[in-house]
């Protein structure tokens, strides 16, 4: 039987007890060095509810048969934490908004051909696109080898994380029919071209003279609108046909 | 890559530095002393999930007010104080049977 009283005085006891714990005070610092609170939640949330099933079901197993064993491990795990995140260099927002820019426009450049070739539709004009995406991915890894680019050139790097989460492409889209495979392109050379604007109309000129990345950054942006352009007369028609 | 990272590391700390908690002994005795054992295991798996959503939404909305690097030096120097301390409570019977 479940009885509600107990639910409530159980909850009430060890939600008092927690409030300013270590348990509490870790799923806190963690929160605040990492960047994904979700997944901190949902882990530490996980970890919680599976010690708390073992210490009702079995009762405290670990702190009777080995107390000082988990004790010493799990405070060298909060030392060995601590040092690394004391010690871990911070990469910049934009630095690895680069890296992400580079590694999924090769994973388009990979994706592309098959989708392509699959539909029978490869023509000069997708190649042509893969050949400019392969430029727009070089652009970026030249960029990223060069340094060019540095935490502060650009403010409001918040936004940029949001823009950067949003370019993801599944491998999945392969095996889609064309015209939702189609979709999902659509979508990521959307956001592509929501973070070439964005770098572009932040760019702080002032600061390191980057008029020429922005007129470079112009023509991606051209590019990459004319590839959207492209996908969606395609997607019209494989719709119509 | 890094979620699963994340995920385990989390999990693997918070885990082991429940064991043996003080919640841990309340859910226990809870447990034994009611014979409710689900009763107890939904209460207790509840507030832990409440303080957690607490202690992460709090993290989060002090990121946006302090400086991000200020944060990082504070909370590793939290966590090592934590096993520092967590070490001296192992080690301190020790200590007290040599030098007291």
């Amino acid at each position: 039987m479940i009885s509600i009283s107990i639910i409530f005085s159980t909850f009430l006891l060890i939600f008092l007890a927690e409030l300013g714990d270590k348990t509490q005070l870790t799923a806190f610092s963690l929160t605040v060095s990492a960047k994904n609170p979700l997944i901190i939640f949902i882990s530490s949330s996980l970890a919680l509810v599976i010690s708390a099933i073992l210490s009702a079901l079995l009762g405290c197993i670990s702190s009777k048969l080995l107390p000082q064993i988990t004790s010493v491990v799990s405070a060298v795990l909060f030392l060995v934490f601590g040092f690394y995140l004391l010690f871990s260099k911070e990469m910049p927002v934009i630095k690895e908004c680069f890296l992400k820019t580079v590694a999924s426009e090769n994973l388009l450049l990979a994706l592309l051909p098959r989708v392509f070739k699959k539909n029978g539709i490869y023509n000069y004009e997708v190649i042509n696109i893969i050949r400019q995406d392969r430029s727009h991915a070089d652009i970026f890894k030249f960029l990223i080898k060069e340094k060019k680019f540095f935490n502060d050139d650009i403010n409001e790097s918040d936004k940029i994380e949001v823009l950067t989460c949003s370019l993801s492409l599944s491998r999945k889209i392969v095996n889609l029919p064309l015209e939702k495979a189609l979709d999902e392109i659509i979508k990521f050379e959307q956001s592509s071209l929501d973070i070439y604007k964005f770098i572009h109309d932040h760019l702080d000129l002032e600061h390191h003279n980057e008029k020429e990345l922005q007129d470079l950054l112009k023509e991606l942006i051209i590019e990459e609108n004319e590839h959207i352009k492209f996908f969606k007369k395609l997607k019209k028609g494989t719709s119509h046909g | 890559m890094d979620k699963y990272k994340l995920f385990f590391s989390t999990f693997f700390l918070i885990f082991l530095a429940e064991l043996g908690d003080k919640t841990q002994i309340a859910s226990f005795s809870m447990a034994a002393g009611s014979g409710k054992v689900v009763s107890v295991m939904i209460g207790a798996s509840l507030a832990l999930i409440a303080s957690t959503l607490f202690a992460v939404l709090f993290g989060q909305l002090i990121t946006k007010i302090i400086n991000r690097k200020v944060l990082k030096i504070v909370s590793s120097l939290l966590f090592i104080i934590t096993g520092f301390y967590l070490l001296y409570r192992i080690l301190s019977p020790y200590l007290t049977k040599f030098f007291g």
